[in-house]
């Protein structure tokens, strides 16, 4: 006989790296926030977007929770690529897992807030990254001021509502006009849809692939300067 | 702080309040839905901590109710429930945050204090000068009432204005800080964008805000 007496879920703890820094003078200034894309870490993805922190900004890097083995074994675990969210395709848990990614960052930013003197809060978010941001600030709209979102679609139908809420985030999307991972046209059309609900929202198409290559880090550099940064 | 706590079990009621009131809040309690959307809508909290399993409606329905009578206070929902779908469907509503039951006071009251932290640094930032208000986080602007299309600049360039309101403001200044740049004395884009922002400003008012200081710069007059 074989009796299932109890089953159930239970948390287990993992320690994720996040490095705040700041640039600049001291004192009060806006806080970005940068999301990794898939199978990146915190230091490959800080030396690629290197130019960002030159902004008179805090800057906060979060690494993903999930480990990708590297089956190789030719790194060390530090090195191993990471992953925000567990996706299978299901909708419904792809939500879920990026509501607990979301909460965890919440939770890093939380802990900040009480100990610098930030004005404005910007989402950078490069791939799978970019679509935890769109969730982020969708879900948590009160901390959101302007969000970057790189190669991927902001899923507005989560939140299809409660859009209006949102509009005072200034949204920049830009995609790779050759991207095959990512196609652009269902994030230019979620774009649009924002525009229809009021958002400053802008959807542009550079010369690239999905790679995060240096033409997306310089329009992001030149957006955040027109927006205050 | 004013806050509405609205749950029907007695004894997380009575020490929910208990707590609060203890950390120096004052606290009004409801314990119908019914009376929890009468309460949030009636009067202005600054806080709402609301019971997802009420005798006569969820609140989901009460979150969802206040949300579209336009009540923006930050509404913090309690539940036993532990998964994560249903915290996903209390944000679709408008919730701020969720706090599952059983909790530790100390948990609760540190939710709410990020919760008032969040609201606070990109809630109600408005600058109001003479006939022009400027809400910084919706970056919008109106003179008396009516809305003007501002560039980016131009925004940037009027929120600076107002917070240096009624001193000489120097063009050098305003290219280090509305533009981060060095000032340019061959180039005249800082006259440029006043002039934008002037006749936009004058186009519902008569009043001259923007006042110019020959030879020494410019001074924004909020009376």
């Amino acid at each position: 006989m074989k009796e299932v007496l109890v089953s159930g879920k239970a948390s287990f703890k993992i320690e994720v790296p996040y490095k705040l820094y700041e640039t600049g003078q001291k004192g009060t200034k806006p806080l970005i926030v940068y999301l990794h894309g898939f199978n990146q870490n915190i230091d490959r993805f800080e030396k690629i977007v290197n130019p960002l922190t030159e902004l008179n900004a805090y800057h906060l890097f979060i690494q993903a929770p999930y480990p990708l083995y590297d089956t190789t074994r030719s790194k060390q675990v530090e090195d191993w690529g990471r992953s925000w969210y567990l996706y299978d395709g299901e909708q419904q848990q792809f939500v879920k897992s990026m509501e607990l990614s979301s909460e965890f960052i919440q939770e890093i930013i939380d802990g900040l807030l009480p100990n610098i003197e930030v004005t404005r809060l910007c989402l950078f978010g490069y791939s799978m990254g970019g679509y935890l941001a769109g969730y982020f600030m969708l879900s948590r709209w009160k901390h959101v001021n302007d969000a970057i979102i790189i190669g991927a679609r902001i899923k507005t139908e989560v939140f299809s509502d409660r859009l209006h809420e949102a509009k005072h985030i200034n949204v920049l999307a830009l995609h790779g006009a050759e991207d095959e991972s990512v196609f652009p046209e269902p994030q230019k059309k979620e774009i649009e849809k924002l525009k229809k609900e009021d958002y400053n929202a802008q959807f542009k198409l550079i010369k690239a692939q999905h790679n995060l290559s240096q033409p997306f880090i310089a329009e992001s550099v030149l957006w955040l300067k027109e927006n205050g940064y | 702080m004013k806050i509405l706590v609205v749950e029907d079990d007695p004894s997380v009621r009575t020490l929910v309040k208990a707590v609060l009131e203890h950390n120096d809040n004052t606290v009004i309690t409801a314990e119908t839905a019914k009376d929890g959307q009468a309460l949030a809508t009636g009067e202005k909290f600054e806080m709402i901590v609301l019971d997802l399993g009420l005798p006569d409606g969820d609140g989901y329905e009460v979150c969802k109710y206040i949300r579209d009578e336009g009540v923006v206070t930050p509404v913090l929902i309690l539940s036993g429930e532990q998964e994560t779908d249903v915290k996903v469907k209390c944000l679709k509503v408008g919730a701020d945050d969720y706090l599952t039951k059983p909790f530790n006071t100390e948990e609760l009251l540190a939710r709410m204090e990020a919760i008032q932290r969040r609201t606070e640094s990109s809630g109600d930032q408005t600058l109001i000068c003479g006939e022009i208000n400027v809400h910084l986080l919706k970056r919008e602007c109106t003179v008396k009432d009516n809305k003007l299309q501002l560039t980016n600049n131009e925004f940037n360039l009027l929120v600076y204005f107002i917070k240096n309101k009624n001193r000489i403001i120097t063009q050098e200044e305003l290219a280090e800080k509305v533009w981060d740049i060095h000032f340019d004395t061959q180039t005249n884009y800082i006259n440029v964008y006043i002039s934008y922002l002037r006749k936009k400003i004058r186009e519902y008012t008569e009043t001259d805000y923007i006042e110019t200081i020959r030879k020494k710069g410019f001074t924004f007059r909020c009376n």
